[in-house]
């Protein structure tokens, strides 16, 4: 399942740069995919809404991969020290379709890639 | 900065109600640290950032890191490496619950004069920079 923030957070963004699909943004913060932008009120590509949030750091979805192919754990989780990167209830998936979202991702939006 | 010297920056900005420099400060420490201390420094943050969170209009947010706080420092009583967890946390039960009867009326209202300090007292026999080897609860 994808991972969210939940509204314990204190915004101190150690987080984003850790995500190495881009899916962390700051709260009130538009967010990108594939060369679209997508604000406040847009659904995901998939559907996914209920993400964006104008007040903390969120996570889009359609964009996490959980880490999977990346590390051997979310590392958005690893470095919050307060706990609040948890997975997502409304957003489960099994591990063979998080590494079908990252070849999904690879294909549409290599840009997102980090370094 | 020895880790000592970083140690007591974040228990001065906790005890000068700085709580988002705390939790920032402890951090550092945090991803640097392991065992015992490292569920420790985590018990502090998360009640810096709780103590934060109630100041700023977020009652949610406050009980929530509160009471995770609390959980884990309760581990760590009556002191841990020089701090009075015992004090410490009495204190941070007090604005929980302030915070938990706010959440029950819809009608929470921050009282600093609730929010708890951290009274420390470094052991000047153990080196600034010793390793994470403090036992918990002595």
């Amino acid at each position: 399942m994808a991972i969210y923030i939940t509204t314990d957070c204190i915004n101190c963004g150690a987080c984003e740069p850790e995500c190495p699909n881009t899916a962390i943004y700051e709260g009130g913060a538009s967010w990108s995919m594939a060369g679209v932008t997508y604000g406040g009120n847009d659904p995901a590509p998939s559907g996914a809404t209920g993400f964006w949030s104008a007040d903390y750091f969120y996570i889009v979805p359609d964009k996490c991969t959980e880490c999977i192919g990346f590390h051997d754990e979310p590392q958005c989780a690893a470095v919050c020290p307060v706990d609040v990167c948890l997975p997502d209830p409304n957003v489960v998936e099994s591990k063979e379709e998080l590494e079908l979202k990252v070849e999904y991702l690879n294909l549409i939006d290599a840009e997102r890639l980090r370094g | 900065m020895s880790y000592r010297e970083q140690f007591e920056l974040g228990v001065a900005e906790f005890n000068r109600g700085e709580f988002f420099e705390c939790h920032d400060t402890f951090e550092e420490l945090w991803m640097d640290s392991r065992g015992d201390r490292k569920v420790f420094l985590q018990g502090l943050i998360q009640s810096a950032v709780g103590v934060f969170h109630s100041m700023s209009g977020n009652p949610r947010g406050a009980f929530s890191q509160l009471s995770r706080g609390l959980e884990k420092l309760s581990a760590y009583r009556p002191s841990f490496e020089g701090v009075d967890v015992e004090a410490l946390n009495r204190g941070l039960e007090r604005l929980r619950d302030a915070v938990a009867l706010g959440l029950d009326t819809g009608d929470f209202q921050f009282d600093p004069a609730l929010v708890p300090g951290i009274d420390y007292r470094p052991d000047p026999s153990i080196s600034p920079d010793s390793d994470d080897s403090g036992s918990r609860g002595a």
